[in-house]
């Protein structure tokens, strides 16, 4: 399952930037976790960034497959 | 007892029949509540009714002050009390000494056996409870879109996190047909992949309102459900067969609506930071590793400058020596004079003549000198000087 979490991806980061930051690692290796650092941070802040359907709906379509519409709530409400 | 009676004679012997009766003076009576009320005097009336009768009820204020829950309308109940006559209008009531919520009971005993049911079964174990995405991208919603419900949980994910997708699968939430609804809604939201968990949610209600999360089969489809489900069914203090069985009870819709919309400026505020602390802790690695080397450089430039700096004493000692041996001063100190005119050396007495004066330079000083000729011939190689010291 390659499957990206947004916490565990997170905390892969914070594992990463401490290791940075105890200064224990050789340069190259400095390098490599840095490059998959940004990488991490890349992919985190796509996900932060607004959905393009934020709000829809299930609904049934006639030959009984299932298709998810834009909704809206009806203005007679409230 | 012949002839005419009074109103109040007739009254109160209507009264004693009752009174004297051993069913009016104890019986049960199951019938639903409705018109309840509440008076200054603290007395509860309400009536009791089935299909096609009714009857007057009241409990006086010790009584229904005992009891374990409030009196609704619509309510089933069993009362416990006596029949008697109000002789001053001639209307017959129940006095209720007891009361009990008859069809709360049962649904409450199907609960409790259905509860310990599928607790047998598992199907509430903590230990198979999945995680709740954190910050799941689409998230699905089963409920109804009557409901107030959809529009709190919508509105409060929406405030909290934008970039949270909702697919909303519609279902009646109370109802015979609810439970199975809510089943073929879970269904459906099942079938889209990019689902991450599964909100089943309802608004407040009453306890028969709420009986459709207590259905076996919405148990078990929540049980084995592809993603998480979260439950927020009616207020604070319901619990539902649907509660147990998913993978988190929120107290309310709402509340289970914040459980997986983490706030957006949290997120944004805590990435930030670590991007920071991430290009930080690289500069200073770079830097680090940039000043070693330049201390290096630094040693390297030191050390061969030293070695340039004794290389060239070396060689300036052996000039000092050289040039102290070629010095005119050492044979000075062993006597000799070296003359001079205006400057340059004069090496011949012919010379020295031609100039007519000139500069002495012993050892430890000059002197201004006046040079003549010989007056010994025999010496004539030999030159005489008159001076004076100057110096």
């Amino acid at each position: 399952m390659n499957e990206f979490s947004y916490e565990s991806t997170i905390q892969k980061l914070e594992e990463l930037v401490k290791k940075l930051e105890s200064g224990d690692l050789p340069l190259e290796e400095s390098l490599q976790a840095y490059e998959k650092g940004k990488q991490f941070i890349a992919l985190c802040s796509e996900k932060l960034k607004e959905a393009q359907e934020k709000l829809q709906v299930v609904v049934q379509k006639e030959n009984g497959s299932l298709e998810a519409a834009p909704f809206q709530f009806e203005k007679t409400q409230d | 007892m012949s002839g005419v009676l009074t109103v109040a004679e007739l009254c109160q012997h209507i009264r004693l029949l009752f009174d004297s009766d051993e069913l009016l003076r104890m019986c049960f009576v199951k019938g639903e509540v409705s018109g309840v009320s509440l008076y200054p005097s603290g007395h509860l009336y309400f009536t009791l009714k089935d299909s096609s009768h009714q009857i007057a009820c009241v409990m006086f204020r010790q009584e229904h002050q005992g009891l374990k829950f409030k009196l609704k309308e619509g309510m089933k109940v069993t009362a416990a009390g006596r029949v008697s006559i109000f002789s001053g209008r001639s209307q017959y009531q129940l006095i209720v000494q007891d009361l009990n919520p008859d069809g709360v009971g049962e649904l409450y005993l199907a609960f409790l056996e259905l509860k310990e049911k599928l607790e047998k079964e598992g199907l509430f174990d903590p230990a198979r409870k999945r995680p709740i995405p954190f910050f799941p991208k689409t998230v699905g919603i089963v409920t109804s879109l009557q409901g107030a419900a959809l529009h709190d949980m919508i509105s409060i994910i929406q405030r909290r996190n934008s970039a949270i997708q909702i697919l909303i699968s519609p279902s009646p939430v109370q109802g015979q047909d609810a439970p199975g609804n809510l089943i073929a809604a879970l269904k459906r939201l099942q079938s889209f992949p990019d689902v991450e968990v599964i909100l089943l949610a309802r608004g407040g209600g009453s306890l028969e309102d709420l009986w459709s999360f207590n259905d076996e089969n919405l148990a078990r489809e929540i049980f084995q459900c592809r993603v998480p489900v979260i439950s927020g069914v009616g207020h604070e203090t319901d619990f539902t067969i649907a509660d147990f069985a998913a993978d988190k009870r929120a107290p309310t819709p709402s509340a289970a609506a914040e459980l997986i919309s983490p706030l957006q400026k949290d997120l944004q505020q805590q990435l930030m930071q670590l991007a920071q602390r991430l290009n930080r802790s690289m500069e200073r690695k770079i830097q680090e590793k940039e000043l070693q080397r330049l201390d290096y450089l630094q040693q390297q430039l030191d050390r061969a400058y030293q070695n340039k700096l004794k290389i060239s004493a070396m060689k300036l000692d052996s000039l000092r020596e050289k040039l102290e041996a070629l010095s005119p001063y050492g044979i000075l100190n062993r006597g000799y004079v070296l003359v001079t005119a205006a400057g340059k050396t004069i090496k011949t007495a012919e010379k020295a003549l031609e100039k007519k004066r000139g500069t002495l330079i012993f050892a430890d000083g000059t002197v201004e000198a006046l040079f003549q000729k010989s007056s010994s011939e025999k010496n004539s190689r030999q030159q005489f000087v008159q001076g004076n010291f100057f110096s």
